[in-house]
C-alpha cells in the first residue's frame, strides 16, 4: 500500500518541477523578447477639409456591400435599417447588410470586433459613453468632414462623437430624458406639473395607489448611473465636476460626497423604501419595463428617452394614447441643469476595408434628406440644422420637434468622455443599487466612492 | 540494427501523436502562455501594454471585492456541487430500480439538459420576475414573496437554484450509468442476506459507487467554478455584489474597464483554485 503513495508522490513532484521550470524559461523568454519601452503613438491633430469632397476622383471603388452594426428593439435603429440604407442603396448601388444586437449585448459586439480587428462591420453605432475607450480602434474622420457638413450639423450633437479634438463619427441622433405623465391621473387628483423637488414627491405619493405606482425610473445596474448623474445636476451635485456645457472639468473634482449628490442618494432610495412610489423591482429594469408598465397604466409618472414613443403611441399595446405629456425634471436653486441627453454615433472601425465609402454611408443616413424623414416618422429631433428648418414648422410635428430640439439644446451630456468612466459608472451603479436596498448608508456610500472614484482616475 | 528499429518506431509513434500534440498546444498550451503573459503586463492602452510583473497580482490581492466575489463563488459552487450531487443520486438510484414508466421518467428527467443555457435561465428569469413571475404569484397566497431577483439576501441562492436544476440531467446520467454497471451478483447476495435499502446503499452502493461520484462530482465543480451565464442574465452579478462571482467580476474588468492584465491575472488565479480543487478531487480518487 506504501509504495503505490510514494510513486505518486514523487511523480507529483516530477511535474510540479517540470511546469514552473517551463513557466519560469516562457516567461523569462517573452520578458526578454517583448520591448520594455513603450513607443507612444503621435496624438492625430485635427485637420480641417475645405471645400466639397471630390468624390468623382478620390472615391475608391464601390465595394460587393457595406456592413453596418446597430442596437435592436427601437423604432430608430429599424428606421436606420429598413427605412435609410435601402435609399443608399437605390442612389450609390451598394446593398447594406445590416446586424442589430440588443443594447445590453451591443458593447460586448462592438468590442470584440474592434479589439479583434475583425472587419466585420465598416460601420458601428456607438454609444458616445463607450467612444474614449475605443478610440485606438477607429478611423477618425475630419480628413472627409467638409467645413459646409460640419457647420450643418447640430455642433452639441457633433461634439459627441468625437475626443479629444478628433472626429471619430457623425451623429445618428441627439436625445434627452424627459418625464413622462398621465395627464388622465393627474386631472383626476387636480394636480399640476411639479416645479420643485419637494412638489414632485408630493404629486408621486398622491398618484401612487392600489395597482399604481407614482413614479418609476430605470435602476439597473448599466441605467442608474445616468439616472443618479441627472437627478444629481439638478440638485447642484454630480459624480465629477461639468462645466457650463456638461463636460467634465479638468483636472478632475470629485463631487459625489458633496451634500447635494448624497441627498440625491437619500432622494433615490427614499423613492423605493420610505415612499414606496417606487417597486424595488427597478432595480433590474431597464428602459423597456418601465414603459410597458407605463402604457399600462402602471406607472402614473416615469423617465422616457424619445425614442421610446412609438410605444406610447401604439395603439396595439399602449392605453395611453393621446393620455400622455411630458416636462422637465426639477430644478433647484443650486441645481445646474435637468436635462440630460445622450447621442450614438455612426463611426468607422480601422480595420474596415471600404472606410471611404463607409464614411459616405455615415454621412448619407445622417445627411439632411434622411434627418427631415427621421423627424416626420418617429418625430425625432434631427442632428442637422437644414432639416431642423424644414419640420419645425410642421402643422403635425413641429411643436414636438421644436420641444425636443431645444431640450437638446440645453442639456448635458450623460457620458463623461474620459476613458475611466465605465469602471466610475459601474462603482456608482453598485453604490446606488447598495443605498437602494437599504443595506449601507448615503453619506458612508458617497464617501467610499469618491475614495475609489480617487483611485480610478489616480488623483 | 536493433536501435534502428527502436528509434523508427519511436519516430512513428510519435509522429501518430503529433497531429493531436499541435492541437493541445494551439488550443490548451499557447492561450495559457499567452494568458500567463497578458497578467504579467497594464494595459494603460489597448495597443501598448506595459511591463509590470507581479503587480496585477499584487493588487487584486489587496482589493477587498476579491475576497467578496471569491466568497460569493464558494458559497455558489458549495451549495449547487451539494444539491446536484443529492438529488442527481436520488434520481439515479429510482430510475435503477424497475418503476414503471421508467424510460419515460428517463426521457422527462433529461429535458433541461436539451434546452440551451440561455433559453433556460430566461424561462427561470420570467418565472421568478418580481411582477408577473409564476412563482412569486404562487407563493402570494401563502406568504409575502421575497424579490428572488432583487433582494440582496435571495439573488445569489436564486442563481444556485437555477444552476442546479441545469445540472442535475448530467449527474444524474453519469450515476445512472455508473449503477447500471455494477455488478448485480452483490445486490442479489445483500438481497438473500435480508439487508435493507439502506444498508445496501451505505454499505454496497455507495463505496462501488465512489469513483464515479468523485468524476461527476470534479465535473461539475469545474462548471460551476465556470458558470457565468447564469448569474449574467439573471441578476447581472447586482444588486451590489451581493450575487457577483469570479467570472462576472473577470468580465467586467476586462472587457468594460479595459484592464486586460488584470483580467488575465484574475483568470490565472482562478484557474490555480480550480486546479487545486481538481487535484484533491483526483488524489481522493486515486486513494
Amino acid at each position: 500500500m506504501s509504495e503505490p503513495k510514494k510513486v505518486g508522490r514523487r511523480t507529483f513532484l516530477n511535474y510540479a518541477i517540470a511546469v514552473v521550470a517551463t513557466g519560469v524559461i516562457v516567461g523569462a523568454a517573452t520578458y526578454l523578447a517583448v520591448p520594455k519601452e513603450v513607443t507612444t503613438t503621435t496624438k492625430t491633430v485635427t485637420t480641417t477639409v475645405t471645400g466639397t469632397p471630390t468624390m468623382t476622383s478620390t472615391m475608391p471603388p464601390k465595394p460587393e456591400k457595406l456592413t453596418l452594426l446597430v442596437s435592436a428593439g427601437a423604432a430608430e435603429p429599424d428606421f436606420y435599417c429598413r427605412d435609410a440604407s435601402p435609399l443608399f442603396t437605390m442612389k450609390y448601388g451598394i446593398p447594406i447588410e445590416y446586424t442589430q444586437v440588443p443594447w445590453d449585448g451591443l458593447r460586448d459586439k462592438i468590442v470584440t470586433n474592434l479589439v479583434g480587428e475583425t472587419g466585420a462591420f465598416d460601420v458601428m453605432g456607438i454609444y458616445e459613453g463607450w467612444l474614449p475607450q475605443l478610440v485606438e480602434y477607429l478611423e477618425p474622420i475630419d480628413q472627409w468632414l467638409t467645413d459646409e457638413d460640419r457647420k450643418d450639423y447640430v455642433e452639441a450633437a457633433l461634439s459627441r462623437s468625437s475626443y479629444e479634438g478628433v472626429q471619430y463619427g457623425l451623429p445618428k441622433y441627439l436625445e434627452c430624458r424627459t418625464i413622462i405623465y398621465n395627464k388622465e391621473m393627474f386631472e383626476k387628483y387636480k394636480l399640476s406639473i411639479p416645479k420643485t423637488w419637494s412638489e414632485f414627491i408630493d404629486v408621486a405619493k398622491t398618484l401612487t395607489t392600489d395597482g399604481v405606482y407614482g413614479f418609476l425610473f430605470p435602476a439597473g445596474k448599466a441605467y442608474i448611473p445616468g439616472v443618479f448623474e441627472q437627478f444629481a445636476w439638478t440638485k447642484g451635485g454630480g459624480t465629477l465636476e461639468r462645466d457650463e456645457h456638461g463636460f467634465v472639468k479638468k483636472p478632475f473634482k470629485i463631487t459625489i460626497d458633496s451634500k447635494e449628490s448624497i441627498e440625491t442618494m437619500y432622494l433615490l432610495r427614499d423613492f423605493i423604501l420610505t415612499w414606496k412610489t417606487t417597486p424595488k423591482d427597478v432595480m433590474v429594469w431597464g428602459h423597456a419595463p418601465l414603459c410597458d408598465e407605463f402604457i399600462s397604466e402602471r406607472a402614473a409618472m416615469a423617465t422616457l428617452w424619445p425614442y421610446q414613443q412609438p410605444l406610447l403611441n401604439d395603439p396595439e399595446k399602449s392605453k395611453v394614447i393621446g393620455k400622455w405629456g411630458i416636462f422637465d425634471l426639477p430644478l433647484d436653486p443650486k441645481g445646474k441643469c435637468s436635462v440630460m441627453s445622450s447621442s450614438i454615433g455612426f463611426c468607422i472601425p480601422k480595420a474596415s476595408k471600404n472606410k471611404r465609402w463607409a464614411f459616405e454611408f455615415a454621412r448619407f443616413i445622417t445627411g439632411p434628406e434622411v434627418q427631415e424623414l427621421i423627424a416626420r416618422k418617429i418625430n425625432l429631433a434631427p442632428v442637422r440644422y437644414s432639416s431642423y428648418e424644414k419640420v419645425k414648422d410642421d402643422p403635425v410635428i413641429g411643436d414636438i420637434i421644436k420641444g425636443w430640439f431645444k431640450a437638446n439644446e440645453r442639456s448635458w451630456p450623460e457620458g463623461c468622455f474620459i476613458p475611466e468612466w465605465p469602471q466610475i459608472a459601474d462603482e456608482v451603479a453598485i453604490g446606488c443599487q447598495t443605498i437602494m436596498a437599504g443595506e449601507k448608508d448615503a453619506e458612508v456610500v458617497c464617501n467610499e466612492l469618491a475614495a475609489k472614484i480617487a483611485t480610478i482616475l489616480k488623483i | 540494427m536493433k536501435l534502428k528499429i527502436q528509434t523508427k518506431n519511436k519516430i512513428f509513434g510519435f509522429t501518430l501523436v503529433l497531429p493531436t500534440l499541435i492541437f493541445i498546444f494551439t488550443i490548451i498550451v499557447y492561450p495559457l502562455i499567452m494568458l500567463l503573459t497578458m497578467s504579467v503586463y497594464h494595459y494603460e492602452s489597448l495597443k501598448n501594454p506595459v511591463f509590470c510583473g507581479l503587480e496585477n497580482y499584487i493588487e487584486l490581492l489587496k482589493d477587498p471585492i476579491i475576497l467578496l466575489v471569491l466568497k460569493n463563488t464558494l458559497i455558489y459552487v458549495g451549495i449547487t456541487v451539494l444539491f446536484t450531487l443529492l438529488i442527481g443520486l436520488g434520481m439515479a438510484l429510482a430510475l435503477n430500480s424497475n418503476i414503471r414508466g421508467r424510460s419515460l421518467f428517463r426521457i422527462i428527467l433529461l429535458l433541461p439538459a436539451m434546452l440551451p443555457s440561455v433559453v433556460t435561465i430566461l424561462i427561470f428569469f420570467n418565472l421568478f420576475h418580481p411582477r408577473y413571475g409564476l412563482i412569486p404569484y404562487v407563493l402570494s397566497f401563502f406568504i409575502t414573496p421575497p424579490s428572488f431577483l432583487v433582494d440582496v439576501n435571495y439573488t445569489l441562492y436564486t442563481c444556485t437554484f437555477v444552476s442546479i436544476w441545469e445540472s442535475i440531467p448530467f449527474v444524474m446520467l453519469v450515476l445512472l450509468a455508473g449503477l447500471e454497471s455494477l455488478p448485480r451478483e452483490i445486490f442479489e447476495a445483500a438481497k438473500i442476506d435480508r439487508a435493507s435499502f439502506s444498508q445496501t446503499l451505505k454499505y454496497i452502493t455507495l463505496p462501488l459507487l465512489k469513483p464515479t461520484i468523485l468524476v461527476a462530482l470534479l465535473i461539475v465543480t469545474m462548471d460551476t467554478f465556470m458558470v457565468f451565464s447564469v448569474p449574467y442574465i439573471l441578476t447581472q452579478g447586482g444588486p451590489g455584489y451581493a450575487s457577483e462571482t469570479i467570472t462576472i467580476h473577470l468580465y467586467k474588468i476586462s472587457l468594460f474597464f479595459f484592464q486586460f492584465g488584470k483580467g488575465a491575472a484574475l483568470a490565472v488565479i482562478h484557474t490555480i483554485i480550480v486546479l487545486s480543487i481538481s487535484l484533491i478531487y483526483l488524489k481522493i480518487l486515486r486513494r
